[in-house]
């Protein structure tokens, strides 16, 4: 009996590991992303669609077996550049800006890193979620670049364990951490106000 | 004080005493300042990197073992670093963005640590240093993590963590070979990240 259910477990575990894995990653809608963006006079920006610069367009990490083989791919549900997109919107809205034309900056720029991985310890389970972006913001009115950064939202949760909801959780915060890192940024804001 | 997950303010590690500022230039409400962790400077340099031969030999146990090799190859490159860089602190610059970010802004009047009234917030710096931040190029970044810890005088204590990685990457060999590298981009992440630590204190509603 205890056999059965052994190997009814290894099969189990076996099979989740051949499946692909797709989770529905997005900003959460209750995040504070309010900071010192809130500051600046009201501006509405069009957030051009965003390039897909991974150097693996594939997927976003990779799903293991118990001897952590890739087994399978972890996608996401919506592409990145979407995602990415959207959360930049709800950090902007958060801080009294807009979105839409004809608008005053306008936001271009690639996706260079959407990746989760995990990595065993000797007692715990170390989960990370990475997402990076390049971004140039473009005044609309003199048509000149007033400032360009790379942006990079990193998450770490280490637990005992942990499935698609801890995965998607881990990459939800990722992207929070990315927005964090585009609307607190005092160089940004600066060249924001002086485009004024 | 007591807070809301339980850890209370004189189990702190260490107490950060600031100096008080004068009453003319903060006139806001009085916040005390602990840093229950200072920080030791790390290299990470297998965090992203996908899970290796150890793994695929010797399953999960082998992933563990192996990941005791690599923290332990991480410590030869921190003791590399640390030979160009022997006076690196995770926690002065941080705080020191923090406190003048607050000053600056107003709202609050950072106060001796001991003070029993107003707000109260702790900085702890689970981990500074550089971190392999592109696996592709094998480049790498400054970075920080801390948990935000913050008692607004009468009213719920909440925590958050923050994660700052610097905007540039480098090889682990420029760190080592170009003087003053290391310590401008760690000092660039810590200022950053204080900065945010403050803002995030500022604009919470």
């Amino acid at each position: 009996m205890k056999t059965i259910w052994l190997l009814s477990v290894v099969v189990l575990v076996q099979g989740c590991a051949f499946t692909t894995a797709r989770l529905n990653i997005a900003a959460r809608p209750d995040t504070n992303f309010k900071g010192p963006m809130s500051q600046v006079a009201p501006m509405k920006f069009d957030i051009k669609p965003l390039e897909d610069a991974r150097s693996d367009k594939a997927r976003i990490g990779w799903k293991r077996n118990g001897f952590g083989q890739n087994t399978a791919d972890i996608l996401s549900t919506r592409p990145v550049t979407e995602l990415v997109a959207e959360g930049i919107r709800a950090g902007l809205k958060q801080n009294g800006q807009s979105a839409g034309i004809p608008s005053d900056i306008n936001i271009s720029g690639s996706v260079t890193r959407f990746w989760f991985e995990v990595k065993p310890n000797f007692w715990t389970i170390e989960f990370n979620g990475n997402v990076e972006c390049d971004l140039e913001f473009v005044s609309n009115r003199t048509n000149a670049v007033i400032y360009k950064s790379r942006y990079s939202g990193t998450y770490t949760k280490k637990t005992g364990g942990g499935l698609e909801a801890t995965w998607t959780e881990v990459m939800d915060a990722s992207i929070e951490k990315l927005v964090e890192d585009i609307v607190f940024d005092a160089n940004l804001i600066e060249a924001l106000n002086k485009s004024q | 004080m007591k807070y809301k997950n339980g850890w209370r303010s004189t189990a702190l590690l260490c107490v950060f005493i600031l100096k008080p500022a004068g009453a003319a230039d903060q006139p806001g409400q009085p916040l005390s300042v602990t840093n229950s962790k200072l920080g030791v400077l790390e290299v990470i340099s297998h965090r992203m990197r996908p899970v290796g031969a150890g793994v695929v030999i010797g399953g999960l146990i082998g992933g563990a073992i192996e990941s005791g090799i690599e923290s332990s190859q991480d410590d030869g490159m921190k003791k590399q670093l640390l030979k160009s860089f022997p006076d690196a602190s995770c926690s002065q610059p941080l705080l020191d963005a923090f406190t003048a970010r607050l000053r600056a802004e107003g709202s609050f009047a950072v106060a001796d640590a001991k003070g029993k009234s107003g707000s109260a917030v702790d900085i702890a710096i689970d981990e500074c240093g550089l971190h392999l931040a592109d696996t592709t190029a094998n480049q790498f970044a400054s970075y920080v993590y801390l948990t935000l810890k913050f008692k607004p005088a009468g009213a719920v204590a909440w925590s958050e963590k923050i994660q700052v990685s610097g905007r540039n990457r480098y090889e682990f060999d420029e760190f080592l070979n170009q003087p003053g590298l290391a310590q401008s981009e760690l000092e660039d992440v810590l200022k950053r990240a204080g900065v945010r630590a403050a803002d995030k204190i500022i604009y919470k509603k």
